[in-house]
């Protein structure tokens, strides 16, 4: 009986709810590790948490806390950070696409080790480069030295010790985003390029006026992607300064994670988780964005 | 015919040293940290430093293999990517497949939802997942990062199962329905077999995903045996960080395995393919 009864509803609605059977376990995942905790952040920032007694709402005093100097000193950070970051993996990634896109011996090779720093884990590439940078015993700082005859104080220096960071995430990024252009630069049409120089034209010209209008659309996705990539990055300059020296090189991100694992204010971190998730969801909007309209291009 | 070109050239020359500039500047910190990895203990503090070794020895790796717990993190980092690789091809497939042989209604926009949720909750999730796992007993076990890990690939692995499922015709399904074949068997039996090269990419994508992931193993484990690779060198590098050799053996440790692989399956691996899923 019950049987049946199934079965009759399964022929009247089976079509209709076959395909969500097959996405459902998908999305039970998705939502259980990214839609929930993102709700509940919303919820923690408006409490005051200390896991022993319960936690007591407090309206949006967690968020006026954001507006002392310590907290607005991240800003600042992350700004620096992310256009350092935008810089020092944009321009020379692009040149290195450019330079990967050139008919030259041993191009596979040049591409291989251009993207082995991308697989290499943050911790890893932070020890290196602490390393070889460390002002009295690093390898590198011994022959900046014996060169410039002037040795930069990577640890102590807030300025040297931002570029730090800069340095470390443009090695591991740098050949992900030039093989991110050159998958660009080898999808232009080649009978596009040819035309241009049967008609004269030099690869400077060919460079300003076919390459880089082509190029537009994905330099500028790839533009938000890193952005998001240099705004929730916790890992390398967590592992690199850890913040310092005296919080100067804090970004938002590691504030939000060193306030509540190192200082227990959770009411306060998910406040500024809050404010990070807006520029998130604020970028994620442009970046589809751009690629409906990329897609409705091609 | 066969005057030389003075503009290409030196064009060529810009171009190689570049690239001869560029390929220092990324292999510079690992040769040193290889270099340093088969000194003996007291030559590695030595000054002016050295990048050739003097003397070359093994002792710093017999001391991981023997005396570390180097051999245990390796352990949990790839049973953490082979497990997560498992996970994500079985949710991926299924919803790869799903979005690829259906139209239903909502199907673009839980398309885009479903990258749109991963990239937009970013670092901000870290906090609550910590307190969900606290209150739900995961704190400290495999079982948390797995979760996390599925979650953090799955998003493009469907979007890029999807376009290979796409790229098989439909009659294939057609005809195996008429012959009887449920729609989970022809998923099983006839489209994962003919999409070998999507599911490997899929599958180096999630591998690397894991192997280089840190935050999240560092904050939901803590226990020595249960970490991961990058929160051991961590380890080492806060505690023992004197031991420049034995350190240097734990980075090379940590990068050789994947390095070699990834160099090895690099031309099937496209980062606008991965990055967007588009392909």
């Amino acid at each position: 009986m019950v049987n049946n009864c199934i079965r009759t509803l399964y022929k009247k609605y089976g079509k209709q709810i076959e395909p969500y059977m097959f996405i459902s376990p998908a999305f039970m995942i998705l939502g259980f590790i990214t839609l929930f905790p993102m709700i509940y952040v919303v919820y923690l920032s408006l409490y005051k948490i200390d896991l022993i007694n319960p936690d007591v709402y407090i309206g949006l005093k967690n968020y006026t806390d954001f507006f002392r100097p310590v907290s607005l000193q991240t800003v600042k950070v992350t700004i620096l950070y992310l256009l350092g970051s935008l810089f020092f993996t944009m321009v020379p990634g692009f040149l290195l696409a450019l330079a990967l896109n050139q008919k030259i011996r041993f191009s596979a090779f040049f591409r291989s080790i251009s993207i082995v720093p991308w697989t290499i884990t943050a911790v890893v590439a932070g020890v290196c480069w602490r390393w070889i940078l460390s002002p009295d015993i690093g390898f590198l700082s011994y022959y900046i030295e014996k060169i410039f005859s002037f040795r930069p104080d990577f640890l102590y220096n807030p300025n040297w010790a931002l570029l730090l960071i800069i340095i470390v995430d443009s090695w591991r990024s740098l050949g992900y985003v030039a093989v991110f252009i050159l998958a660009g630069l080898q999808g232009i049409d080649p009978s596009l390029l040819e035309a241009a120089r049967v008609d004269g034209a030099d690869y400077r010209k060919i460079f300003r006026y076919i390459m880089l209008p082509l190029l537009t659309p994905s330099i500028l996705v790839l533009l938000i992607l890193m952005s998001m990539r240099a705004l929730n990055m916790v890992d390398v300059v967590l592992v690199v300064t850890g913040g310092g020296p005296m919080r100067l090189t804090e970004t938002l991100a590691l504030h939000m994670y060193k306030e509540s694992m190192s200082y227990f204010n959770i009411g306060y971190s998910s406040a500024v988780a809050v404010i990070l998730l807006i520029i998130n969801l604020v970028l994620a909007v442009v970046y589809f964005r751009m690629l409906g309209e990329k897609g409705g291009q091609s | 015919m066969n005057t030389i070109n003075p503009q290409k050239v030196i064009r060529n020359i810009v171009v190689y040293t570049f690239l001869l500039l560029f390929i220092f500047f990324s292999l510079l910190p690992l040769l040193w940290m290889l270099s340093t990895s088969v000194k003996p203990e007291i030559l590695t503090r030595e000054f002016p430093p050295k990048i050739i070794p003097r003397i070359v020895t093994l002792e710093n790796y017999k001391y991981l293999f023997e005396g570390s717990l180097i051999p245990r993190y390796l352990f949990n980092s790839l049973l953490m990517g082979f497990t997560t690789i498992l996970g994500v091809l079985f949710f991926g497939t299924l919803a790869g497949y799903g979005f690829s042989r259906y139209e239903f209604r909502g199907k673009s926009v839980l398309l885009v939802l479903m990258l749109a949720s991963v990239m937009i909750s970013g670092a901000t999730i870290i906090v609550p997942l910590y307190l969900m796992f606290l209150r739900l007993k995961l704190i400290n076990t495999h079982f948390s990062l797995f979760l996390v890990y599925v979650v953090q690939a799955l998003p493009i692995s469907t979007w890029l199962l999807k376009a290979h499922f796409d790229s098989l015709p439909k009659a294939l399904d057609e005809a195996a329905m008429l012959d009887g074949c449920s729609r989970l068997k022809i998923l099983y039996q006839i489209i994962i077999p003919e999409s070998i090269p999507g599911i490997g990419a899929v599958s180096l994508y999630t591998l690397v995903l894991v192997w280089r992931e840190f935050i999240m193993a560092s904050t939901f484990i803590t226990k020595n045996e249960l970490k991961t690779l990058p929160v051991g060198v961590y380890q080492f590098f806060t505690e023992l960080g004197i031991e420049w050799g034995k350190l240097g053996a734990t980075v090379m440790m940590a990068i050789l395995p994947m390095t070699i692989l990834f160099i090895m399956f690099q031309r099937h691996f496209n980062p606008a393919e991965i990055s967007s899923g588009v392909k």
